[in-house]
This record gives structure tokens, C-alpha cells and sequence, in this order.
């Protein structure tokens, strides 16, 4: 069963009202509104797509262990997942799709990695809960989200509808505020160059993990045909914008 | 004097910057655009053209006479076609600029119809892919794809095109067909040098973007066509550039469930002037003939 269809059918029951979480209608019809406003403001058409140079990241996985971008794409291409938190049932089914393809994309050379505005605990829980090995890193107030064009703020009625859910983000994020970022999938070449984006502004649509892997193929025919097979590459072009 | 005649003139030389440029759009000699446009200075009283090395510009009093002229010759037109009664005769040289392709497929197969419509009336169709200037080419009216760039044009839109991704069989066979855009990357593109090797699709609100190989990459849509049928590898293109192909199956479009941002077709009018009753004649006509 394919990613998208497992989030349709957890969707379909959650916005039945069933439990465990059990929501109201209007607080459904609220989340609805929210997604297609951000959907209209065209957001998701700005982010970094593919074509562009990635902007650099530093940041810290749930033990304080810094990563990189310019060190994972001395290795190989790298595959980033944007996800909103632990407290997102559809971000966790991502997580866990991605992990099961995370041997996959070794095969290639590839890095997986995935990046969310929470704090380390809150990390800690999401590799727990998901029975994660992927690194999964904490962007400080949502920087790295916002230097890939993917940060945004929540409208007032949505802040309204998440206090009442006890979804306390500020706490979450460490941050006071209100900001999430636009779940996203980006591949980026070793070059620093993206070579794939899917960003998703309705947060219940997310691509496939198996999609990354035409990509990852051709990124390593590039691979050795630039280089001879050796998989080394010049240090990558890319701008740095954002560091832990 | 004929003042009509000088006034057009002016106009004309402002327009393209040159005594030269407006003898070609007059099919006069440059001696006699420069012999007029003295004659009107003469009559008038004062100068409309400042000459300086960046060449000729007009004066304070020449914007003002510039203005007003161009709006005595619109009237003096609409006068004449008003006189001969609607529908009547239509008159003179239309010049139509359009991109190749598109007016090969689309365009010069309806343009016996409206001939034989307006017997006084000849036509310049000037055939360019670029977005060539109007003014200056003295273009009546351009058939235009894609967005529109530049905010001073007055346009029309005409039609609009789903743009598809495309190749032919024999293509598929060899190298598979496409089942997701990710896959794409392991394709070969025939690439339209103007829009680059970043394809971007949307599936519901979700936006997509993937770069493509491409060993080609062309200058001109004829040649993306001709690359695609020599099965080198998978365009981008409305499909309005393939319309018979698409037709007889000689290519297929893929990648169906994903949306790529549509192309509008536009009349776009050279700007600061409004458009003849010959212009609006052929819009409508090619309006009706194209959407039919």
C-alpha cells in the first residue's frame, strides 16, 4: 500500500470524527481553511524547487551531534525531508515510509536526513515512536525551513483551534512563534544543485519515498561518469544561510 | 503639404527612432521621410525632432503634436472605414507577427478565408520565435504564447493551452515510458532553450520540480518538433505545437494525472495605440476561425 493511500485512509477516518482523536466537524472545517489559504497565497510556488542551489544547513540531531549539509553531500547526494512534528500523525507515517526506504537509498550513495522546527526532545520522541535510524534534526525557530522558503505563519483562528488541541507549538519549538514549516522533499545533487522538489502546503499529501529513487540512480551515473566511480566530489556550490 | 501624410510620418519616425526605420515601414526613401518631417516643422513653427548623437528625439512641442497626432490619424481611419460602410473594405497592409510553429499549424491555413473576406487587404506575416519589438518592426498586431512579460502591452487573450509532456512510441519502447515526473530524470529531454531544464507540475496543491537530462537543447520550437519525431528524446510543449501528431498518435502525451502550468495565447497590440479597424478585424476573425 502506497504512502499517499495509508495517509487517504488515516485522513478519511480522522476527519470522520472517529477515535482516537475524535475532532469536531468545525474544528475539520477550520483546518480546511487554513490549508487552502495557504494553498492560495501560491507559498509552495516560491520555496526552492528544483534547478536552485540548496542552502546550506548546520544543525543539531537529538544528541547534540552537529550535521552538516556540505559534509553528507561530500558523500553522496542527499534526500531532505521538511515535517511539521511528532505531534503530526501524517508527518510520523512519512517518517516511517522514509525509514523503510532508507537502505534503499544507501545503495545509491545517498543520504537521507529530516528536519522539523521541534526541539530535541521532542526529536528524541519522534525517533522513538517511529523506530527511526534516519538522523532527524531541530531547526532552531524554523531558519533552514525559512532559508528553503517553506516557513510560515499560522493565521490566528488555526493558533486559536491548536491551543484548544493543547498542540502547544511554542513549547514544542522552543520558539514563541506561531510557525510550521511546509512539509517538503527536496534531492540535492552533490553539486549543491536541487535536483528534485515536491513541497506539499496541503500537509496530508506527501510524496512517495520510492520516488526518490530515479533520481538517486541518475545522480549517481553523474556521479561516475564525473568522477571515475570514486564518489569524491569538489566541495559543494552552495550559499550558506543557516547554521545551528 | 499633405498633413495626414506628415503626420504619419512623424509618428513613425518617433516610433522607430530613425529617418531610416520609417522609410522602411513607409517603403518610401529616407530623402523623403526627412523632407516631410522638415516641411511639417516648417508649417508648424517649431522643431519635433531634437538630433543628437543617441539619435532623434522629439521636443517638448513634438510629444504634445505626437500625442494628438496619432489620435487625428486613428479618427481620420475610423472616418474612412465609417464613409465605405461596415464590413466594406478594409485596406492597405496588416503586418502580423507570430512564432513560427504556431503560425505554421495555426495560423496561415486560415488566412485564405480571411483574404478572400478583405480583396484591398494584403498581409505581413513576420515569422519570429523571439518577442520582437513592435514598435519599432511596426507590428499591427502579434500572436503571442506564454505569459506576458511586459506591462505596457495591451493584449487580448485568445485561447488557452494545456501544455503536456511528450514523445513519440518508438521513444517509449526503447527507453520506457515515464510513470511519475521523478522518473523523468532518467530520460533524455529535448529542452526549448527559452524555458529551460526544470520541468514544474502540480498535482492537486502539491508542487513539483525535477530537472530533466538533455543532451538537446534548441532554440526554436520547429526544432524541438523535429527532435521529438527523430525520437531523441521527450519534450514539454502545448498541444497546440503537436496538434496533428497528437491527433494521428504519432506522439503521446504522458504524465496525464500531473498539471503543468497552462500557456495562453494573446493578440498583443503595440502600446499607445489603439487598434485599427483592420487589426480588430483580424483578431475577431482569427479569434472565431482558432476557437471554432
Amino acid at each position: 500500500m502506497s504512502l499517499q493511500a495509508r495517509l487517504d485512509a488515516f485522513k478519511a477516518d480522522f476527519e470522520a470524527g472517529k477515535p482516537p482523536y475524535s475532532v469536531p466537524r468545525s474544528f475539520i472545517e477550520t483546518m480546511h481553511r487554513a490549508t487552502a489559504e495557504l494553498i492560495e497565497s501560491g507559498a509552495a510556488q516560491r520555496a526552492r524547487k528544483a534547478g536552485d542551489a540548496a542552502p546550506s544547513f548546520s544543525l543539531a540531531d537529538p544528541e547534540g551531534n552537529v550535521i552538516s549539509s556540505a559534509d553528507l553531500l561530500n558523500r553522496g547526494p542527499l534526500v531532505l525531508s521538511f515535517y511539521r512534528g511528532v505531534w503530526c500523525p501524517y508527518c510520523n507515517m512519512e517518517l516511517q515510509a522514509l525509514e523503510a526506504a532508507r537502505p534503499e537509498f544507501e545503495k545509491y550513495g545517498a543520504s537521507l536526513v529530516a528536519i522539523s522546527p521541534q526541539t530535541a526532545p521532542n526529536s528524541r520522541k519522534s525517533v522513538r515512536q517511529n523506530k527511526l535510524f534516519l538522523p532527524i534534526l531541530s531547526d532552531v525557530k524554523g531558519k533552514v525551513g525559512a532559508a528553503f522558503g517553506l516557513r510560515f505563519n499560522l493565521p490566528d483562528y488555526l493558533v486559536e483551534l491548536y491551543k484548544q488541541l493543547k498542540n502547544d507549538l511554542p513549547t514544542f519549538n522552543d520558539d514563541p512563534g506561531w510557525t510550521l514549516p511546509m512539509p517538503a522533499r527536496y534531492v540535492i545533487g552533490q553539486d549543491g544543485l536541487i535536483l528534485y522538489s515536491e513541497v506539499n502546503p496541503d500537509y496530508t499529501r506527501r510524496p512517495e519515498a520510492e520516488d526518490m529513487i530515479p533520481v538517486l540512480q541518475r545522480a549517481a551515473a553523474d556521479r561516475s561518469a564525473l568522477h571515475g566511480g570514486d564518489g569524491r566530489s569538489n566541495d559543494p556550490a552552495v550559499e550558506d544561510v543557516a547554521t545551528a | 503639404m499633405d498633413r495626414l501624410a506628415a503626420m504619419e510620418t512623424f509618428v513613425r519616425v518617433v516610433e522607430t527612432g530613425s529617418f531610416s526605420g520609417a522609410a522602411r515601414q513607409l517603403r518610401v526613401g529616407q530623402p523623403a521621410v526627412s523632407k516631410s518631417v522638415a516641411q511639417l516643422e516648417e508649417y508648424l513653427g517649431v522643431k519635433l525632432l531634437a538630433r543628437s548623437t543617441r539619435g532623434l528625439t522629439p521636443t517638448e512641442a513634438g510629444l504634445g503634436y505626437l500625442e494628438r497626432a496619432k489620435r487625428a490619424l486613428e479618427e481620420a481611419a475610423e472616418a474612412e472605414l465609417a464613409a465605405r460602410g461596415a464590413g466594406a473594405g478594409l485596406k492597405g497592409r496588416l503586418r502580423i507577427c507570430a512564432a513560427v510553429t504556431f503560425a505554421r499549424i495555426h495560423l496561415i491555413p486560415l488566412l485564405p478565408k480571411f483574404l478572400a473576406q478583405h480583396p484591398d487587404l494584403d498581409l505581413e506575416i513576420i515569422l519570429d520565435d523571439r518577442q520582437i519589438d513592435l514598435v519599432q518592426e511596426g507590428i499591427d498586431v502579434a500572436l503571442r504564447m506564454g505569459r506576458l512579460m511586459d506591462s505596457a502591452l495591451t493584449a487580448r487573450r485568445i485561447a488557452r493551452c494545456k501544455r503536456v509532456v511528450l514523445g513519440t512510441p518508438a521513444y517509449f519502447d526503447r527507453e520506457g515510458t515515464p510513470a511519475t515526473p521523478s522518473e523523468l530524470s532518467k530520460h533524455q529531454a529535448v529542452v526549448y532553450l527559452q524555458e529551460g531544464g526544470v520541468w514544474s507540475f502540480r498535482r492537486e496543491s502539491s508542487e513539483l520540480a525535477v530537472t530533466v537530462q538533455s543532451r538537446l537543447r534548441v532554440t526554436a520550437a520547429e526544432g524541438v518538433r523535429a527532435a521529438v519525431l527523430a525520437h531523441v528524446g521527450l519534450a514539454i510543449a502545448s498541444e497546440w505545437m503537436f496538434s496533428p501528431e497528437l491527433r494521428s498518435g504519432t506522439v503521446r502525451a504522458v504524465l496525464q494525472e500531473w498539471d503543468l502550468a497552462p500557456h495562453d495565447l494573446w493578440a498583443v497590440f503595440p502600446s499607445g495605440r489603439a487598434a485599427t479597424a483592420k487589426t480588430r478585424a483580424f483578431v475577431d476573425f482569427f479569434e472565431r476561425s482558432f476557437n471554432a
